[in-house]
């Protein structure tokens, strides 16, 4: 197979240190490459980078360090918005200054696979697939999840087409990206509608795009598998959502987070759509329920830059415990802030988002915070940890963590494929029947009572710890 | 690909909804400003207008004139666009670089002249 390589190579007036230490400085100025945000140069160093684009978010995207010689060379995997390798190597010149070269390396088959995902180009098809549609963020602030969500879904249709595909056929993935934008979504979702042989759309994106596109599917007649942590779980025939609602997520640990504390304030933050706002609401009825007060509560739109105006606000309500749902990039941002400001010894914070793709981000920042899904890497059975050797052996060990909405995605494929078999056909209403009444042996499924339960869950380094299980309760 | 510089062709495909208006563009061959309005859920007449002008400056898109129509149609195959929004995307990402480098030597001159 082969690859694209692209070789750039520039001149700069100063010391090959000079340069080097430019590099992971978080600040724009320097380019998106060198002036990416990491907490430190070394191996394994995750890296969070920020394409400049039209509009408002830029394209986010993350990369990782394999190697690197100080002062000589930095050798990069880059793994979202698209994946490849990239070498920047520093010679010194003659006259006191430094040349960069940067070498790319970009396998063909990716290429094809940035077309599709950048909107580019329609995926050629195999021959007899059925298409299976995911329209996820591979940009944007959510754009930090794109990457595990995209590979988990693979690793399901790889299982499933390693059994002979589904009814004979084998199962083509189609991704589409929505960069975190309800307009994009719309458009990514009428060519994924288009697509001939198309099954059903699996999405794993914000509400926001979700109340855009699921119309879209509606008059399609092509049902629609919504697999995040969504306001509600009341549904149309041909729209299904499987994640954790607000009342899942907040109805015990609320009053477990204020056992610890002994405190009584709450604030609640997060973005400005609806699904922050609807967990702001869950929240504020909770705690007049256990009979805490409202210390505050205050929103942010989607790709926000300043937090401190919001820290500040926070800070003068002496609130115990914050709720923070925020998206992506934006947790990670508000976090950090919110750590640096010195809040984090006073009070204490659920981040109904947090998993474990988000505290690889956020490092120190994250420590302590909370949060209940259904999913989260260090949970302790068997099948848990098959599924993640799985997934290493596929993507390799510098492949992101698998989050809660990732792995949510894949045992929704895998659901999909058992409905399809059960109903012994295409047909959307006796698939989505199927697909309601259906058991997937995975992760979520646990300690042998083959009912699924949430799990209350504590960052720390490294990842979210399980403290314990909690009932599922809408 | 014929003209558009690197910095053009990265501002063109930078923006999600110009991408979807190439990759529209290109599977009809050829279509007018008003069809692909129609093609494009959610985004308005004038912003269509827009996004063209954009990529047509960029060298991407070429311009017909037809009686009273303008057609439209891509100036690359897709797999073309994916390695000029590539190779504009890193080589950007160095321009910048390189000028940051370069303002942060001239402000140390200043202040050895000055000091």
């Amino acid at each position: 197979m082969g690859e694209l390589v692209l070789n750039s190579e520039v001149h700069l007036p100063a010391s090959p240190g000079e340069v080097f230490s430019q590099f992971g400085s978080g600040d724009p100025a320097a380019g998106w490459l060198f002036g990416a945000e990491t907490s430190s140069v070394q191996a394994g160093s995750l890296i969070r980078l920020t394409i400049p684009l039209a509009g408002l978010t830029g394209m986010e995207g993350t990369a990782r360090i394999l190697a690197t010689t100080p002062f000589r060379r930095i050798d990069l995997v880059h793994e979202s918005p698209w994946s490849g390798h990239v070498s920047c190597r520093f010679r010194p010149d003659p006259d006191g200054g430094t040349r960069v070269a940067v070498r790319v390396r970009i396998a063909d088959h990716e290429i094809e696979r940035l077309g599709v995902e950048l909107g580019l180009v329609s995926p050629t098809r195999v021959d007899g697939s059925i298409a299976l549609g995911l329209l996820t963020s591979m940009s944007g602030t959510a754009g930090i999840l794109g990457r595990s969500t995209v590979n988990c879904a693979e690793l399901a249709v790889d299982e499933i087409n390693g059994n002979g595909g589904v009814l004979g056929r084998p199962v083509q993935l189609i991704v589409a990206d929505d960069a975190t934008d309800a307009v994009v979504g719309r458009m990514a979702m009428c060519r994924l509608l288009a697509t001939p042989h198309l099954s059903a759309v699996l999405g794993m994106h914000s509400s926001d795009t979700f109340a855009a596109v699921a119309p879209l599917a509606v008059s399609a007649a092509t049902p629609y598998l919504y697999t995040p942590t969504s306001e509600t779980r009341s549904n149309h025939p041909l729209v299904v959502r499987f994640g954790e609602t607000p009342i899942d997520q907040l109805h015990r640990a609320l009053p477990r987070l204020a056992e610890e504390t002994g405190g009584r304030r709450w604030f609640f933050t997060g973005n400005d759509y609806s699904w922050p706002r609807a967990i702001g609401g869950t929240a504020r009825a909770i705690v007049r329920q256990m009979g805490g007060t409202l210390a505050g509560e205050g929103y942010l739109p989607v790709g926000a830059r300043r937090f401190d105006e919001l820290i500040e606000s926070i800070h003068r309500s002496g609130t115990d415990h914050v709720v923070a749902s925020f998206i992506g990039h934006d947790q990670v941002r508000f976090e950090r802030a919110f750590g640096s400001s010195g809040l984090r010894s006073t009070t204490r914070t659920f981040a109904p988002l947090l998993d474990d793709a988000l505290v690889e981000h956020q490092g120190a920042d994250a420590a302590r915070i909370w949060n209940v899904l259904g999913y989260f890497e260090g949970l302790d059975s068997e099948t848990n940890r098959s599924f993640l050797a799985r997934y290493r052996q596929r993507f390799g060990v510098c492949a992101p963590p698998v989050s809660a909405a990732a792995e949510g995605v894949y045992e929704v494929v895998h659901r999909w494929a058992m409905a399809c078999h059960r109903s012994r056909g295409w047909d959307a209403t006796a698939v989505l029947d199927g697909l309601r009444r259906t058991r997937f042996d995975g992760p979520r499924l646990r300690r042998g009572t083959g009912e699924p339960t949430l799990l209350l869950g504590e960052a720390q380094a490294g990842g979210v710890r399980v403290l314990e299980d909690v009932p599922i309760a809408s | 690909m014929s003209g558009g510089d690197s910095d053009a062709v990265f501002s063109a495909l930078a923006d999600p909804t110009r991408r979807s208006i190439l990759r529209i563009i290109g599977e009809e061959g050829e279509i007018t400003a008003g069809e692909l309005a129609e093609r494009c859920e959610g985004v308005g007449r004038t912003a269509v207008s827009g996004h063209l002008r954009v990529l047509r400056l960029a060298g991407l898109v070429n311009e017909r004139r037809d009686g009273r129509y303008r057609r439209y149609s891509v100036t690359a195959s897709p797999a073309d666009t994916v390695v000029a929004f590539l190779t504009s995307v890193y080589r950007h990402s160095l321009e910048d670089l390189a000028s940051a480098v370069e303002d942060a030597a001239d402000e140390v001159d200043r202040q050895a002249e000055s000091g």
